[in-house]
C-alpha cells in the first residue's frame, strides 16, 4: 500500500516540475522517460503514485475497467494541493466510473458530436475575424490572451451552455482561481461562488423553460428520482464550464507561441491550407496543454510490463511524455505539420493529449474545430505576427500542471 | 472484412467517423452508426485507424474464422 512520507519516498522523483521551454515537458521528465514506461514518482503530501510515460502502458491502463476515475474515493491520489478542495471531490463526468459517468455524458454527446460541431463552425469563424478586426483597429501591442486567445473559447462554451457571456470576467477570473489555487481553500473558495452562481442561473432557467442552451435542456430532463438530479446538473454545468475554456484558450496561446517560433512550419501551414487539422493535431501533441491525460486509482492488482500496480495505488498518465513515445512518434521532440503526410485523415490522432479510455474528452471536436479557426484567421488577418517579448520574458505558469501565459504581449 | 461498433461502449469522440467516412457515422444521439457493415478489402486500413484510435474500444473486425476484440482490450472482458 502506500504509505505516507516515508523517507523511501522522499529518494523519488519530485512531481510536478516546470516546463523550461513552452512546448516541450520539464527536462526532468525527459530524463525519466529515457529509463522506461513506468515510474513511482513523489507528491507534495508525501505520497508515492506510478507516472506512465509509456504511450501503449498509458493506453492499456487508461482503457482498464479496474482503474477507478472516482474522486471521492479515500485513495484516490491527489496530484495538487486544490485537488483536495470538497468541491472537486464529485466533479460531474471525469470524476465518476460506469455507470453513472455513462449517463451523464451520454445526454451530453448530442451537443459535443462531429456534426453539432461543424454547425457551429461558421459563427465561431465570425467571432475569430471580429476580434482580429478590434486587435488591429486598437493596434500593437496586444495581449493576445486577453485580446483572442480566451475570448473565442470563452464565447462559445457560453453559447453552448446559455451562459451570459456578460459575465464573462466574473467565471473566467473564478475559474483560473480555481485551476491555479494554491491551496484547497483558495480553490474551494472560488469554486463555491461558481457554483451559487451556476445555481442562480439554473434557477432562472427553472422558471422559464425552453430557453436556448445545453443547461436549458437538461433543466428541462431534472428527475430527482431518475438519471440527473438538481445536483447532477449543476456539477456538470460547473465541469463544462471549467473544461471547456482554460484549457483551449491556452492552447491557442501556446500553440501560437510554437508556430511563430518554428517559421518554417509557419511557412508550410500557410502554403497548403489543406495540413490545418493535421498542425492542429501535431501542435496538441507536442504542447500537451493539460500535461496529464488522466489521474487513477488501481481497485485490483494490475500487472503490467512485469510490474504490478497493487490495489489502492495512485496512476498518473503523463500526455506530454506518452506523446514523445518513439515507438509511435519517430523524432518525438521535433514539431512537424507534415508528421502524418499520406496517412490516414485520422492517423494524427494517437497523441493522448484528450486522453483514452471512456473518459477520452467529451469537448475534443469543439476544441480541434476551435484551434484549427482560431489560427487559421489569426494568421491570415495578422501575417506578420510578432512575439511582443523574447520568449524567456513570457509569464508562464509553474508550480502545477496545466500550462499556460499569464499574458502575451504580440506586436505587428 | 466484417466490421461492428457496440453502440453500449461508444463514448461519441468521432475518430471513427472521421478515420473511416464510408464506414461509420453518428446518429442523432452524437453515438457511432454503421453504414457498411462489411466494407471491401481497400478500407481495411481506415478501419483499422478506427479500430486503433476508438477509446472506448466500440469497433471491433472481425477477422476471418475467430472473432477479433481490438489488440489493446487491455482487461478482462467483464465491462458492463
Ligand atoms: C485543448 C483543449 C482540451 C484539452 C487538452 C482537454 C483535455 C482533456 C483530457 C486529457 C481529458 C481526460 C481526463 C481524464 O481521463 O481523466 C478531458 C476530459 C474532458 N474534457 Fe477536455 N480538454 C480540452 C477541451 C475541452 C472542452 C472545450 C470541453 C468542453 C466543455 C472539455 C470537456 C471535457 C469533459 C466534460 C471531460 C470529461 C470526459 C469524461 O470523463 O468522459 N474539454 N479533457
Ligand atoms: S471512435 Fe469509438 S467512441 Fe468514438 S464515436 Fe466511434 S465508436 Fe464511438
Amino acid at each position: 500500500m502506500n504509505a505516507p512520507s516515508t523517507t523511501a519516498n522522499e529518494d523519488l522523483f519530485a512531481y510536478p516540475q516546470d516546463r523550461a521551454c513552452p512546448w516541450q515537458p520539464s527536462p526532468g521528465y525527459q530524463d525519466l522517460g529515457r529509463q522506461g514506461p513506468l515510474h513511482r514518482v513523489r507528491l507534495w503530501d508525501g505520497r508515492w503514485i506510478w507516472m506512465v510515460t509509456g504511450h501503449s502502458q498509458a493506453r492499456r491502463l487508461l482503457a482498464d475497467p479496474r482503474m477507478s476515475a472516482d474522486r471521492s474515493r479515500d485513495d484516490f491520489p491527489s496530484v495538487l494541493p486544490r485537488l483536495d478542495a470538497p468541491i472537486f471531490k464529485p466533479i460531474a463526468i471525469i470524476g465518476f466510473d460506469p455507470p453513472v459517468h455513462d449517463v451523464h455524458r451520454r445526454l451530453l454527446a448530442p451537443d459535443f458530436s462531429l456534426k453539432q460541431v461543424r454547425a457551429m463552425r461558421p459563427h465561431v469563424e465570425d467571432l475569430a475575424r471580429r476580434l482580429v478586426a478590434d486587435m488591429l483597429r486598437e493596434g500593437p501591442p496586444v495581449d493576445l490572451v486577453e485580446a483572442y486567445a480566451l475570448p473565442i473559447p470563452s464565447m462559445v462554451i457560453s453559447e453552448l451552455l446559455g451562459v451570459p457571456y456578460d459575465d464573462h470576467e466574473f467565471f473566467e477570473a473564478k475559474t483560473v482561481g480555481l485551476l491555479q489555487a494554491k491551496s484547497a481553500e483558495d480553490a474551494e473558495r472560488a469554486g463555491r461562488e461558481l457554483w451559487d452562481y451556476l445555481d442562480g442561473l439554473i434557477t432562472r432557467k427553472e422558471h422559464e423553460p425552453g430557453g436556448a442552451g445545453v443547461l436549458s435542456r437538461l433543466a428541462s430532463e431534472v428527475d430527482e428520482d431518475g438519471d440527473l438530479t438538481r445536483e447532477d446538473l449543476l456539477r456538470i454545468a460547473l465541469a463544462l464550464l471549467i473544461g471547456g475554456h482554460d484549457t483551449t484558450s491556452q492552447m491557442i496561446a501556446l500553440g501560437v507561441v510554437t508556430l511563430l517560433e518554428h517559421p518554417d512550419q509557419l511557412a508550410a501551414l500557410r502554403a497548403d491550407p489543406g495540413v490545418l487539422p493535421a498542425a492542429v493535431d501535431e501542435l496538441l501533441r507536442l504542447v500537451s496543454i493539460t500535461d496529464v491525460s488522466g489521474v487513477r486509482v488501481a481497485t485490483e492488482d494490475i500487472e503490467i510490463d512485469g510490474e504490478v500496480i497493487r490495489a489502492g495505488e495512485g496512476v498518473l498518465v503523463s500526455s506530454s511524455m506518452t506523446n514523445r513515445d518513439s515507438g509511435v512518434f519517430p523524432r518525438p521532440y521535433e514539431f512537424d505539420v507534415h508528421r502524418t503526410r499520406g496517412g490516414n485523415a485520422a492517423s494524427g490522432r494517437q497523441h493522448l493529449t484528450f486522453g483514452f479510455g471512456i473518459h477520452q474528452c467529451l469537448g475534443q471536436n469543439l476544441a480541434r474545430m476551435e484551434l484549427e479557426v482560431a489560427f487559421s484567421i489569426l494568421f491570415e488577418g495578422i501575417p506578420d505576427l510578432r512575439l511582443g517579448v523574447p520568449l524567456e520574458a513570457l509569464p508562464t505558469r509553474s508550480g502545477g500542471t496545466m500550462q499556460g501565459v499569464h499574458t502575451m504581449p504580440i506586436e505587428w | 472484412m466484417k466490421v461492428t461498433a457496440d453502440r453500449s461502449r461508444c463514448m461519441a469522440a468521432g475518430h471513427c467517423a472521421i478515420s473511416a467516412p464510408d464506414v461509420f457515422d453518428h446518429g442523432e444521439d452524437g453515438l457511432v452508426v454503421v453504414l457498411d457493415a462489411e466494407p471491401g478489402e481497400e478500407r481495411r486500413r481506415e478501419v483499422e485507424v478506427a479500430e486503433d484510435l476508438c477509446p472506448s474500444r466500440a469497433i471491433a473486425i472481425l477477422r476471418s474464422g475467430a472473432v477479433g476484440g481490438p489488440a489493446e482490450a487491455g482487461a478482462p472482458d467483464t465491462v458492463g
